[in-house]
């Protein structure tokens, strides 16, 4: 009783627990349990084929749910036609089973494929657009096909009539009972279940959550959002594509009334009830689904308003869902590294990986690291940035001040690539790269902090600063779900990084604290521990002083000099005059999106032209 | 704390408790002794609940009298309610439901791709099942089934009458078809539309429009103006009645005077409701005999018991097919003199001789399809009524 | 082509004026859907279904008092005063669901936000169906004006011209109210910047009270105006309507009020052109791919503004 009832609690526990990212030892007993559930479920004396076959469409819908999870749980992309991937698998199933005989196992990984590969057709001109209106294209795809199926283009998909005839798979032995079915389906479920639990702990799983925490802040330390967008969109899809051709076996029959908006947004329900992210949670969440509508079937005309209403209350009391995904620790992360065989024996390709892109022998040559050259650039008429020029030295710390409005965090913008100046370039080490897109320029070396804080915050803090090392590996979807050597040996490193940045900024403590739990002054500290795993040779601070209290601030200035002493460049936007004057060898005055003037702090105190561009201003 | 741990225990007890009673729940039943158990499959709920909840009352009093007479192999008729939601996957579910609950044979179901799936269960369980709603030509020709059968017509048949009807009869030579893209009205278009090639071909008429409206819309303006411009003679609306009474309201505004002929679905008394009896009156109809026409003893029977029951006649010929379905399968079980889904389904198809059902003798084709099912032209009267028009 | 012969203009003409129509019922949801996304960011996906509800009460108002209220009033004096007593309940159910609905999900972000509004689209519709059947309703034609005349050689109804009327006269209102009024002013600001409106002084829940009331009220009476038009109702009539005002609002961009009055307009137009001379069955085909080619290029709809990303 008491054991049972300690697990229970510590599976319900709240989460985004301001405390640590979750204990996972509870789940891990759920887990278990609930596997020999679905294990031993069909043999129960009490079971009979209707509800094995209810066990069945529980298995389709959490198999959807997981497919529709990497999209809309990892990457939080809104989208509500999904069950358009879905009818792609079935209908490429149906018809090249019914028209050519290719057994259906076979055609499983076609489906896949196929499906995957018209999500990638499909979403890549939309990829871009945000939230809503990607939502309304995704239902618009889902309507699109779903009349096309209706509509029988080339007579292929047997119009509102749909296919019959389509074969059981042939597993050594044909598939029939509703009991293989069922283990068939599990069977793929599990191995899915598996392979994007890897994919949760590394780098691309993480890379997806950034997108959905900040996308600005993710772009800026390196992670290419349009790739990881369309991947998760691919993937999702094939897994649809999975579910489509067991769907129509097991069917035999299939037509376009299975593939309505209406099970798009009942997909869409079941990964937000049972958790954003969670992949117990998702097929908790199909089960609640599929199974009480079925309990509620005598009381026919009120199901689904109770149905209606579940969702709401469900809403209301758990918006998290039933079983949030709870963060993994530090030591859980290492752990999963530690398989059977550790290779630790990679020093070669590990140093040459960590230094990509890096000239170490980049000795203060004179030359400048940075150089602004004439940018302008305007929004709808007003000018934000005009002719601004400026260069930030090798090895020092240069400072941007002047009064709001001036254009700073514009120049940051445009160094960063999150805008493109309409006029100039930027050079870094004498290269262009204001046609770069933000995640090159941070692989290239500029990494960056904001000035609204942009942190992660339903991430671990050991996350959060992982993410400045997404841009210093490469191993993708594949290597991850294969847990290759090198992908190993990749995040170990990663995590011995992250750490390091971690305890530079003096953060160890809380490396598995929820990043939302951390005080203000911490998350500017955060943010500057990520943007140094990003391993930059030029750090970007945007008002990094800004909230800190005074003890905070002289901290902070003590961080910027050993910063600096290590070699790297600093380059950052102040209000704190005091910090500048500490800290800075440099400092460039703007106003209207011009420079005014350049020099040492203590010349810019006397400089006329600063002093009337602050004037009104308290100058401290 | 200690309270904590409590509640959950509880919540967990529960959980589990409400699980196990699930469990029980679905597992009731076998086939009793007392009873013959008769599943329906029908749309409880979804898309086409009303016509669901009509084919539940239809069979309940068709199940009532069949009871009052003295039941079946000296056992009651009990019947057994199983809810697709008008969806293929619900179906597949209904229909392992009935399977699992062991039930003789089983009406079922309304609309054809729903029907599918259910048809397919039924036959690798080997339980007779009768669809009452299910047009579509393909589900007895296309394949085999040894246990399926049906007391609604085919679309092909329909398409042929409206054909022969459109061309011989009202001597059309310009004729436009409009569907509304679900599997039903698609049928009968595309059948229509086959029946008519070998005219066309002779050069006796023409098709000049061939076009769906999308379902649950409600403004076919558009629709009805391109109609207008191709100047019909003609114009076979294959859909639903709720389409159709605004299809037609919307037409007469645009000033398209040609007959509108509606085809099984698309005219009842809501139909009326909805185009408004001005523009109502007139319309015809293509139909197998309705329960109104048919003067037989079953059908004043059960014509009285729904009226008296419901307050009210079915207002689409369909639930009446469902009861004709629990009347053949009697039937069936009756001749057969055993619950034998073998034995019965043979019984279907060769021995039916005398039964009867509220619209007339059931007798079956070898493939499964009702034997003939005549067509007749009914047309809206100037009170509303349907009556029958000629042939 | 279509323009050869002086029938065919006047076809085309009718069958943009046919598009108007449609497109005005889509512009009077889709404004409702703007207001309340303008302000709260939030796709309120019970508004279709509130839609429906104007409907049906309006049927009920009009039937179930055997015609009291038009015997009484007169036929225009009844309709008026039922579209009151429509608009004022529909206000009242918007302004709870948002009060039972959002309010409490706020917190937990726009994706509990979509499913919760999702649950109350299904509940409020099953719940229509339970009320008032899954049959599809008539209006009685004693209730409905039908007089039936040429303007310009197009064939029209009095019923078209004054629904037309109406609707564009709503739009206008709104419109008014929003970009002229002091009120209205507050609802832009809200709209803009949440925070910063509060700290102007705006008091951000009366604001919300006032789209949550006016944006479903103006939906119950397009709900109305629509059983009137096409005399038939049915309970899941809400969702088509929703999804479509809201393609129409997402069209204009969102959030705008004139671009989802424009964007629904065109969707209606669009729809109307596309079944009257390309293919009824592929209609809402190339609706969706002329929606997403829009949105390709224009990522914020017609008439959104591209907004600087905030940093």
């Amino acid at each position: 009783m008491n054991i049972s009832s300690g697990i229970l609690r510590r599976i319900l526990q709240a989460p985004g627990d301001p405390g640590k990212g979750g204990d996972t030892r509870g789940r891990r007993i759920i887990g278990i349990v609930a596997a020999a559930f679905f294990m031993f479920f069909p043999l129960l004396p009490f079971v009979d084929n209707y509800w094995i076959d209810v066990g069945f469409y529980v298995g389709i819908y959490a198999l959807l749910g997981l497919s529709l999870n990497i999209v809309l749980g990892e990457v939080g992309l809104f989208d509500l036609g999904h069950t358009a991937f879905y009818a792609i698998g079935a209908y490429v199933t149906a018809i090249l089973n019914t028209r050519f005989q290719i057994p259906i196992l076979f055609l499983l990984p076609v489906s896949a494929v196929a499906a995957g590969l018209f999500a990638w057709l499909v979403t890549t001109p939309v990829i871009h657009l945000k939230g809503d209106y990607l939502c309304i294209v995704t239902i618009g795809i889902g309507e699109i096909v779903r009349l096309s199926m209706i509509n029988n283009p080339l007579g292929l998909t047997g119009g509102p009539n749909g296919i019959n005839g389509i074969d059981n798979p042939r597993f050594f032995v044909p598939i029939l009972s509703s009991r293989q079915f069922y283990y068939l389906l599990w069977a793929i479920i599990g191995i899915s279940a598996f392979l994007l639990t890897r994919l949760q702990r590394s780098r691309v799983g993480r890379a997806w959550n950034y997108i959905r925490e900040d996308e600005t802040a993710a772009k800026a330390l390196g992670v290419n959002v349009r790739h990881y967008k369309l991947s998760a969109f691919v993937l999702g899809a094939a897994l649809a594509g999975v579910a489509g051709n067991i769907y129509a076996s097991k069917q035999m029959s299939i037509s376009p009334e299975s593939f309505t908006f209406m099970e798009s947004s009942l997909l869409f329900c079941i990964v937000l009830l049972g958790g954003l992210g969670s992949i117990p949670g998702t097929v908790l969440g199909a089960l609640v689904v599929t199974v009480f509508p079925e309990l509620f079937r005598p009381f026919a005309k009120y199901r689904l308003m109770f149905f209606g209403l579940a969702l709401l209350l469900m809403m209301i009391f758990k918006p998290a869902g039933i079983l949030p995904r709870l963060r993994d620790s530090g030591d859980r992360l290492r752990k999963t590294l530690e398989g059977k065989k550790t290779r630790k024996s990679h020093p070669e390709s590990g140093s040459a990986q960590t230094s990509a892109g890096l000239p170490e022998s980049a000795q203060a040559n004179g030359k400048p690291l940075l150089r602004l050259e004439d940018l302008d650039l305007s929004f709808g008429g007003v000018t934000a940035v005009s002719g601004m020029e400026l260069e930030v030295a090798k090895g020092g710390i240069t400072a941007l001040i002047g009064p709001n409005g001036a254009g700073k965090t514009t120049v940051f913008n445009i160094i960063t690539g999150i805008y493109k100046p309409m006029n100039g370039r930027v050079l870094l080490r004498g290269e262009d790269i204001s046609s770069k897109l933000p995640h090159q320029i941070a692989k290239a070396g500029v990494a960056r902090t904001f000035q609204n804080i942009r942190i992660f915050p339903s991430l671990t803090c050991l996350e959060n600063v992982l993410c400045g090392q997404h841009s210093r590996g490469r191993a993708g979807l594949a290597a991850s779900m294969l847990r290759v050597p090198g992908q190993r040996d990749e995040e170990s490193r990663m995590l011995e990084k992250a750490q390091a940045c971690l305890a530079r900024v003096g953060l160890s403590d809380s490396a598995d604290s929820l990043a939302a739990a951390l005080p203000y002054g911490k998350r500017r500290y955060l943010e500057i521990a990520r943007a140094l795993a990003a391993e930059p040779e030029l750090i970007v601070l945007d008002e990094p002083s800004s909230g800190l209290n005074d003890a905070e601030t002289t901290e902070l200035s003590v961080l910027l000099k050993s910063l600096v002493e290590e070699g790297l460049s600093v380059f950052l936007i102040e209000h704190d005059m005091n910090l500048v004057d500490m800290v800075s060898d440099h400092v460039v005055v703007m106003q209207s999106g011009k420079k005014i003037a350049e020099g040492p702090m203590c010349e810019m105190r006397r400089n006329p032209k600063v002093i009337e561009a602050y004037l009104g201003s308290e100058e401290d | 704390m200690r309270m904590t741990t409590k509640k959950a225990g509880l919540v967990l007890g529960i959980c589990c408790v409400a699980l196990f009673l699930a469990l029980l729940a679905g597992c009731g039943g076998g086939q009793s002794g007392k009873t013959v158990k008769i599943a329906l499959q029908a749309p409880i709920t979804g898309d086409y609940a009303y016509e669901g909840q009509m084919a539940k009352q239809s069979v309940e009093v068709a199940a009532e009298l069949i009871n009052k007479a003295g039941g079946l192999l000296g056992k009651q008729v009990e019947i057994l309610i199983v809810d697709d939601a008008s969806n293929p996957k619900d179906s597949a579910l209904a229909a392992q439901k009935a399977v699992s609950q062991k039930a003789a044979a089983v009406i079922g179901s309304y609309g054809s791709s729903v029907t599918e799936p259910a048809a397919d269960i039924y036959e690798k369980n080997k339980i007779v099942s009768v669809g009452y709603g299910c047009t579509a030509v393909r589900l007895t020709m296309d394949r085999e089934r040894k246990y399926f059968f049906r007391t609604c017509g085919r679309d092909d048949a329909q398409g042929l009458f409206f054909g022969k009807y459109a061309v011989e009869t009202m001597g059309a030579k310009r004729i436009a078809i409009m569907h509304d893209n679900s599997t039903f009205a698609k049928g009968v278009a595309d059948e229509a539309m086959k029946a008519l090639e070998p005219y066309v071909a002779q050069g006796k008429t023409e098709v000049v429009y061939f076009d769906a409206v999308t379902p649950k819309e409600k403004d076919f303006s558009a629709a009805v103006t391109k109609l207008r411009e191709t100047k019909p003679d003609v114009w076979y609306f294959t859909g639903y009645y709720p389409e159709a009474g605004l299809l037609i309201r919307q037409a007469r505004d645009a000033g398209l005077d040609c007959p509108f002929i509606g085809g099984n679905a698309a005219i009842n008394d809501d139909f009326v409701k909805i185009a408004g009896l001005d523009v109502a009156a007139g319309a015809l109809m293509t139909q197998e005999p309705l329960v109104t026409d048919v003067t037989t003893d079953i059908a004043s029977q059960f014509k009285a018991l729904y009226a008296e029951k419901f307050k009210e006649l079915p207002s689409s010929p369909w639930p009446v097919y469902a009861a004709d379905a629990l009347y053949a399968i009697a039937g069936a079980i009756d001749k057969a003199g055993k619950l034998d889904s073998d034995a019965i389904a043979e019984a279907m198809r060769g021995r039916m001789e005398g039964v009867q059902g509220v619209t007339g003798a059931l007798l079956f084709t070898d493939r499964g399809d009702r034997r003939d099912v005549p067509y007749k032209m009914y047309k809206v009267d100037p009170e509303g009524k349907l009556v029958v028009a000629g042939l | 082509m279509f323009f050869d012969k002086g029938r065919k203009v006047s076809t085309f003409i009718e069958q943009l004026v046919n598009g108007l129509t449609v497109g005005s019922f889509y512009a009077l949801v889709a404004l409702g859907y703007s207001m309340v996304y303008g302000v709260m960011k939030l796709i309120n996906f019970a508004h279709g279904d509130l839609f429906a509800l104007g409907a049906y009460l309006g049927y009920s108002l009009l039937t179930g008092a055997t015609g009291k209220i038009t015997a009484s009033m007169g036929l225009w004096g009844g309709m008026a005063f039922t579209a009151f007593l429509v608009a004022l309940s529909v206000a009242l159910a918007g302004v709870l669901v948002e009060r039972i609905a959002y309010r409490p999900v706020y917190p937990s972000g726009r994706l509990s936000l979509v499913v919760s509004a999702l649950g109350m689209a299904i509940f409020i519709q099953n719940a229509v169906m339970a009320i008032w059947g899954s049959r599809p309703r008539a209006f009685p034609a004693s209730v409905v004006p039908s007089l039936r005349f040429s303007l310009f050689g197009i064939p029209v109804t009095l019923l078209q011209v004054t629904i037309l009327g109406i609707s564009f006269a709503l739009m206008l209102a709104i419109w008014l109210i929003v970009e002229k009024s002091s009120f209205g002013a507050a609802v832009r600001a809200a709209a803009l910047d949440r925070e910063t409106a509060t700290l102007l002084g705006i008091d951000v829940r009366k604001v919300i009270f006032f789209v949550f009331a006016l944006g479903p009220g103006l939906g119950g009476v397009a709900g109305l105006m629509n059983g009137l038009y096409y005399r038939a109702i049915s309970f899941n009539m809400g969702w088509n309507y929703g999804l479509k005002a809201f393609t129409a609002t997402i069209l204009g961009g969102i959030g705008n009020i004139p671009g989802a009055m424009l964007g629904g307009l065109i969707l209606g137009v669009v729809e109307s052109l596309l079944a009257g001379y390309v293919s009824g069955a592929w209609k809402d085909v190339f609706v969706f791919i002329l929606l997403i080619a829009i949105l390709i290029f224009r990522p914020r709809g017609l008439l959104g503004e591209k907004t600087a990303e905030k940093v």
